[in-house]
């Protein structure tokens, strides 16, 4: 299954990464910026966004020993998230957000499927493993509307929440199994 | 090292991040306040999520030498959930205290798959603390 190794970041290959990614102070806290499609239900057309995740965020997930979570955000999250195939919105089940009771209604749910998968090897000194995708699965990011932190952080549309694989869904490609039943709606598919 | 005391070049290169961030991995369960529930996962790796229920989900590993390996699971909606089982979400609970509740509200075909997991797999002394959700960033 192992396609290849390296290291990345470093070098010519830092640079591809910084053209769909960045990092940036506001309002005092480190955020990585991720370029990423927004559907505008009231107007019916997509337009260019940029979606944040917390430094802070992800030093937690690193203080949990989750290396290919990490792997995974700079590689397929970061450079990916702009060329989803779908978006779809409501994830049709309770959900406490921001003491919203019914947070699960503004999620928004981004797939594709990728062609390479990574995960993390070796520690904090290792290196990320290129990978096949996984057959017959989708890569799948959560995302918040960025409704209550509009104030501070007003060039983020929205905040990166949670990806990881999904099976597909056997009628739509690049979707994930049982759509129609996961999400409350699909709001763009990309033509 | 809090984010607000680095700088962004340490962020941007992956290998400095891991570099002075990435703990070792150990089994784990804690609670993801951005989707409201409790993760559980004994192995750092690349998953897929197999939805059992609206309140299950299984994880898999995806490049495992062993077919359909479980590494761990999701309870969604915990807040929900935990109010209607009788658990107060304002400090550290023993996870087999969580699934023995749900277990017994909720005893269906999803449940037993997950309690079957937590007996083969996890530790019984894992704890989650829902205090750590306020305090992280």
């Amino acid at each position: 299954m192992l396609v290849d190794n390296g290291s990345f970041f470093l070098g010519k290959s830092y640079q591809i990464y910084t053209k769909y990614m960045d990092v940036e102070k506001i309002n005092g806290q480190w955020v990585y910026l991720v370029a990423a499609k927004w559907f505008n239900e009231g107007a019916g057309q997509v337009d260019d966004v940029q979606f944040g995740l917390l430094a802070s965020d992800l030093q937690l997930i690193a203080s949990r020993g989750f290396g290919t979570s990490i792997a995974q955000f700079e590689r397929m999250v970061a450079p990916g998230l702009i060329l989803s195939r779908h978006i779809f919105k409501g994830l049709n089940r309770g959900l406490y957000c921001d003491d919203d009771p019914s947070g699960d209604k503004l999620k928004l749910i981004y797939t594709r499927t990728p062609s390479a998968d990574y995960e993390w090897s070796g520690g904090a000194q290792g290196r990320s493993v290129k990978r096949n995708a996984p057959r017959g699965k989708v890569f799948s990011v959560i995302v918040s509307p960025n409704n209550k932190h509009g104030g501070d952080f007003p060039k983020i549309a929205g905040w990166v929440d949670r990806w990881s694989w999904i099976l597909e869904d056997s009628a739509l490609a690049e979707a994930p199994t049982n759509w129609v039943d996961r999400y409350d709606k699909r709001l763009w598919t990309r033509k | 090292m809090q984010a607000e005391n680095v700088n962004g070049d340490d962020l941007r290169n992956l290998d400095q991040f891991m570099n002075a961030h990435l703990a070792g991995f150990r089994p784990i369960a804690y609670y993801d306040k951005h989707l409201d529930c409790v993760r559980v996962q004994i192995l750092d790796c690349s998953v897929t999520e197999h939805r059992l229920s609206t309140m299950f989900t299984i994880l898999e590993a995806n490049h495992s030498d062993m077919p359909d390996a479980i590494v761990g699971f999701t309870i969604k909606g915990v807040r929900h959930l935990c109010e209607e089982v009788g658990i107060d979400t304002k400090g550290v609970v023993r996870l087999v205290e969580i699934i023995d509740k749900i277990v017994r509200s909720y005893p269906h075909e999803a449940m037993l798959a997950v309690e079957e997991f937590v007996v083969s797999s996890v530790d019984k002394e894992m704890t989650i603390d829902f205090s750590e959700a306020s305090k992280a960033a």
